[in-house]
């Protein structure tokens, strides 16, 4: 009998997890989430919004306005609790005394998340542009742009999410507090860098600007400052280059932590 | 194929749940680990399957580091640690099928595996459904579903009815006839001495004794049987007089308490004579289980459950 290569045992952990979300109905609970969602955004659309006195790419800026809060919704969905629950729930004492590494455990389970947020994300961006279509009979190269990079937010927001169930050892700790902090933390750190001046260069949600920045054109400049009343506000707008960075270390250095956290912690 | 624990120890702190447990278990047979609560039999067992990941020595099986080497070492290897849980909304067939798809092995064992455990029935039914006793029963079957050569089994009957107790017992006992190496924690010696060929102790981390079974009933046999008749014994100096009868104790008109020196050969041959004078016998067992003795002087008070 031939070694199972660990790429190959990555797949496989990706399938059964994928099954997983299908039996759980978890996929098809974000599904009628972002249905509801769209639907939502299609009637608010058609009915409030004029789209004659709008561009192309400034109309479907609309649609892309939320795209951030499904991004980490669908993250915190199929990312949340996937390796707490191994600790928390004993599902580990099933699958860890596998001959199997704890990477390909990881890294099978992540793609399962992304594979999972992709199609919410894709399906979003379908309803986006088929009706930016509708009302503008055109669809601009930048809205490709915004959803290449709407894919690399979703990479950097999930690793960050793994690295969070790799650390807590209980599901809904996991969740609550991923939570906490995509839309508590980040948000005040954003708030707080406006009022001290101070670039928020390691938020991720700051970086998430890049995928509305990139439908305006011009690009927004990158720091504005508004003042009056004694108040000096400062808004940032992450360049390109940056926000790119920004959502590439976010990836990188949550997958080295969370890999390393599962590779050594152990089932107590 | 063996597995071995060459100066394994695992510490917390400043408490050692392992201390340098050096211990070689080859070949086809079953090996029961005793202890009490808290001993290190579980944490041996997870320091096997990679669990827990040592703080000294190595754990070795078929000569691969579980450490180093885990997709090696335990690629024969089928387990069962503690009481695991499943993914709720998988069935037992799913569940299977993933442990064989992540070895790459067939899955023609699975259907089997199931059937052993008394499981088929529900081959198709999602797990969350499944009492303490079926996970179980369900966590024997993923362990046997792989085709291992060797099974480290950490209390497997735990969780069961008497019924699910004695099925997973005949389960194994068969098992050491297909030629598989069996390490099975456990603190119910009569279970040991039933299933078991050999038997290693452990207390506060160290291991006191490892031998056959066999060897453990001789050093510690207790040369007594309890004796029920159908009707009151009259005659106690008719008894005492039978060869190789060194005391009797009167425990009840019915039963008592027979002391002999000598070995199974006596102990056979003063049945035999108590039925040939005319004592009607509805039973006749050694006084306690010579394990239990071993036990209970090597540990004895000890015990920190």
């Amino acid at each position: 009998m031939d070694d199972k290569s660990s790429v190959a045992q990555m797949f496989t952990i990706a399938k059964y997890q994928f099954l997983n979300y299908i039996r759980s109905k978890r996929i098809f609970i974000l599904l009628a989430i972002t249905v509801a969602i769209s639907v939502t955004y299609f009637i608010v659309m058609w009915k409030y919004v004029n789209p004659e006195y709008l561009t192309s790419n400034d109309y479907i800026s609309r649609w892309v306005s939320f795209l951030s809060f499904l991004i980490v919704l669908a993250a915190l969905f199929f990312g949340g609790d996937a390796i707490a629950s191994e600790y928390g729930k004993k599902t580990g004492y099933f699958l860890f005394p596998n001959p199997i590494k704890r990477w390909s455990i990881l890294w099978g389970k992540f793609l399962a998340s992304y594979l999972a947020s992709l199609i919410m994300i894709l399906l979003y961006w379908g309803v986006a542009i088929g009706d930016t279509y509708m009302a503008k009979k055109e669809i601009s190269v930048e809205v490709f742009y915004s959803m290449g990079l709407s894919l690399l937010y979703l990479m950097g927001v999930l690793a960050l999410t793994y690295l969070f169930s790799s650390f807590f050892k209980n599901s809904a700790i996991s969740i609550t507090i991923t939570a906490i902090i995509y839309f508590f933390v980040f948000n005040i750190v954003d708030s707080i860098a406006m009022l001290t001046g101070v670039e928020p260069w390691f938020s991720i949600t700051y970086a998430g600007g890049v995928i509305e920045n990139v439908l305006k054109n011009p690009y927004p400049s990158h720091i504005q400052t508004i003042g009056g009343g004694g108040i000096k506000i400062t808004m940032f707008n992450v360049p390109l280059e940056m926000g790119i960075e920004i959502m590439v270390g976010y990836f990188i250095i949550s997958a080295v932590i969370a890999t390393l956290l599962i590779t050594y912690r152990e089932m107590k | 194929m063996y597995i071995e624990s060459v100066n394994l120890s695992k510490k917390y702190g400043d408490f050692y749940a392992l201390r340098n447990l050096n211990l070689k278990i080859e070949g086809s047979k079953c090996v029961g680990y005793l202890g009490p609560n808290g001993a290190g039999k579980t944490t041996t067992l997870k320091l096997f399957t990679n669990l827990l990941r040592p703080t000294t020595g190595e754990a070795i099986i078929n000569g691969y580091s579980v450490k180093k080497e885990i997709k090696k070492a335990l690629k024969h290897v089928g387990t069962l640690i503690e009481s695991p849980e499943f993914y709720p909304y998988l069935t037992p067939m799913e569940l299977l099928s993933m442990a064989c798809d992540i070895r790459g092995i067939s899955k023609k064992d699975i259907k089997n595996a199931l059937k052993k455990v008394r499981l088929y029935e529900w081959r198709e039914k999602k797990v969350g459904k499944f009492s303490k006793g079926m996970k179980q029963r369900l966590a024997l079957a993923t362990a046997l579903a792989v085709n291992p050569e060797i099974l480290i089994l950490d209390e497997p009957t735990t969780g069961m009815d008497p019924q699910g107790m004695m099925e997973i017992r005949e389960i194994i006992r068969d098992l050491k006839k297909e030629g598989i190496l069996i390490f099975m924690s456990s603190h119910l010696l009569p279970e040991v001495t039933y299933v078991c060929d050999e038997v290693a102790m452990i207390n506060r981390g160290k291991l006191i004794l490892y031998d056959s079974i066999e060897n453990v009933s001789r050093k510690f046999s207790t040369h007594a049987v309890v004796v029920e008749f159908l009707s009151p014994v009259e005659k106690v100096e008719e008894i005492e007089e039978i060869k190789g009868v060194r005391a009797v104790n009167l425990i009840s008109p019915y039963k008592l308490r027979l002391s002999f020196s000598g070995g199974a050969e006596i102990q056979y041959h003063i049945l035999k004579e108590l039925l040939e004078k005319g004592y009607r016998v509805v039973s006749y067992q050694s006084e306690s289980l010579a394990l239990e003795k071993a036990y209970i002087k090597l540990i004895g008070g000890d015990n920190l459950g």
